[in-house]
């Protein structure tokens, strides 16, 4: 709670820090900012270019299938681009670190923070995509921000511990870069989750849904191409898991934070 | 009874000694069969106790190594003690090695922003100062430039600006009068009896003993990171100088 309190009375601290992540990101580029946009529109358009016209084959029982992975590849996306810029924000900002006492958990708050603008611009590049489509759309587009949110809040949990650990071991950014790439293929990316419950054990199963980013895809996927609320089960799972990575990752970062000053 | 601004009580920091990141992994698997390697420690500081009044300013003297940037860190709230209590008030702003942590890419101006706010200062706050900033540190038009445009001389301005302007109820100095030119050291000395009479407390590391007797009371002095002695000016320079012969 005090500490709540502490990164309340310094909002303009946050805003500061994650203004500093985005300057710098764009500083000396010609094209600045416009990168936020180029990078998942080329993403996207190849995407839809392969999967139209390359191999315009693959089945999932969802028709458009070019949707069908733009959802799952966005929000994969959304989680890789926010832990890999996280994973090294506590280390970047050693020099703040050492010399300025202030609630450390803020740096990568503010680091996720910052991505918010990319994660919004592939949002709606992904529902310009929808819309090209024609893919009908009608209330339960409204569980996008809950599933987003449930997204976000799993992966603040996670930069928490592995901006920590980074401060240790440095090759945390290595393990989560290899984490990701293995988690790329583990999470119903390119195949429905219906796939893992109709057809392995049960076991894997339940271990997919442990991953809050399945349940976030599988949601959103329900919800932009059925029209349909988000499984209770499926979405409840991802929730819960959620809250409790981050609250995990809010009490390892308190712990560990008291000896960054010592190991960086 | 006075108001103590700091509040140290037995307080020890022991480092462990690091030969080799490439020995982490090792060390690790070591450990995981039960056998700890061996860790070299190294004591910072040791039992050390004192206490700082509102309006006080107190100097911290001693040899290379003795702790004395140890304990600003531990004062400042940006290093943790292994043992003992720490308690202090108010806004604290440390000047730790020559500078407050400003990010190179970024211009003057938005490190000035981010510090101050990081400090605890709100925007209006940094708004209204941020004139005054720059035209203490005698910056002009270099505010919006890259610090790493900056000579040395200009990032030491900026922070110790930036630092005497946010009105710290305690203001650390870590070696920083002896930078910077004549008229410049002058200006941050008169700057300081200023804030001095608003109530500001000082702590100063310095081996510029003319600078530790104009500006402070008291002493400590720290030895191999223990108080050796803390007492008046009069009495703990003598005694400090002559232990240096």
């Amino acid at each position: 709670m005090k500490l709540v309190h502490e990164i309340w009375a310094r909002r303009f601290a946050l805003r500061n820090l994650a203004l500093r992540n985005f300057r710098i990101r764009y500083r000396n580029m010609a094209l600045g900012v416009l990168w936020s946009v180029l990078n998942p529109l080329v993403m996207l358009g190849v995407l839809v270019f392969v999967f139209t016209f390359v191999y315009p084959h693959a089945e999932s029982g969802h028709a458009p299938f070019p949707v069908y992975i733009l959802i799952g590849l966005a929000f994969y996306n959304i989680m890789a681009r926010m832990l890999v810029a996280a994973t090294n924000s506590v280390v970047e900002h050693v020099l703040l670190i050492k010399k300025i006492a202030f609630p450390r958990i803020m740096v990568p708050l503010a680091s996720v923070l910052s991505q918010l603008v990319d994660t919004a611009i592939m949002l709606m590049l992904l529902l310009l995509f929808v819309a090209l489509f024609r893919v009908p759309q009608g209330l339960a587009l409204l569980w996008l921000p809950a599933i987003l949110l449930v997204e976000i809040v799993f992966i603040i949990g996670c930069a928490f511990l592995f901006s920590a650990m980074n401060v240790f071991y440095r090759d945390m950014l290595y393990l989560v870069e290899s984490g990701l790439t293995i988690m790329f293929w583990l999470t119903p990316v390119f195949y429905p989750l219906e796939f893992i419950r109709d057809h392995l054990p049960r076991a894997v199963y339940v271990l997919y849904l442990c991953n809050p980013v399945t349940g976030c895809i599988d949601s959103a996927r329900r919800a932009i191409m059925l029209r349909e609320s988000p499984d209770p089960l499926v979405f409840g799972v991802a929730a819960a898991v959620a809250v409790a990575v981050f609250i995990a990752g809010v009490a390892g970062f308190q712990k560990m934070q008291r000896y960054f000053a010592d190991n960086i | 009874m006075a108001e103590h601004i700091i509040n140290i009580n037995n307080v020890s920091k022991q480092y462990r000694l690091r030969t080799n990141k490439a020995f982490i992994l090792k060390d690790l698997m070591l450990g995981m069969i039960g056998r700890r390697p061996p860790v070299r420690e190294f004591r910072a500081l040791r039992g050390v106790s004192f206490t700082v009044e509102r309006g006080e300013s107190v100097a911290v003297i001693g040899a290379n190594g003795a702790g004395k940037s140890t304990l600003l860190g531990i004062i400042a709230g940006t290093i943790y003690p292994t043992t003992g209590e720490v308690r202090t008030c108010g806004r604290i702003c440390a000047l730790l090695e020559l500078g407050i942590g400003f990010h190179h890419d970024l211009t003057g101006r938005e490190n000035v922003y981010l510090n101050a706010s990081l400090l605890g200062l709100t925007r209006e706050e940094v708004d209204g100062r941020m004139e005054d900033i720059v035209a203490f540190a005698e910056m002009g038009q270099f505010m919006d430039a890259p610090i790493f445009t900056y000579s040395s001389g200009m990032v030491m301005r900026l922070g110790f600006s930036v630092a005497v302007h946010i009105e710290p109820d305690l203001l650390i100095i870590d070696e920083i009068l002896g930078v910077g030119d004549q008229g410049f050291q002058k200006k941050c000395v008169t700057r300081i009896m200023e804030l001095k009479e608003k109530g500001a407390t000082f702590l100063f590391v310095s081996h510029n003993m003319a600078n530790v007797r104009s500006l402070c009371r008291r002493a400590l002095w720290l030895d191999h990171g223990e108080c050796r002695a803390i007492g008046t000016v009069e009495d703990v320079l003598p005694a400090y100088a002559a232990s240096v012969k």
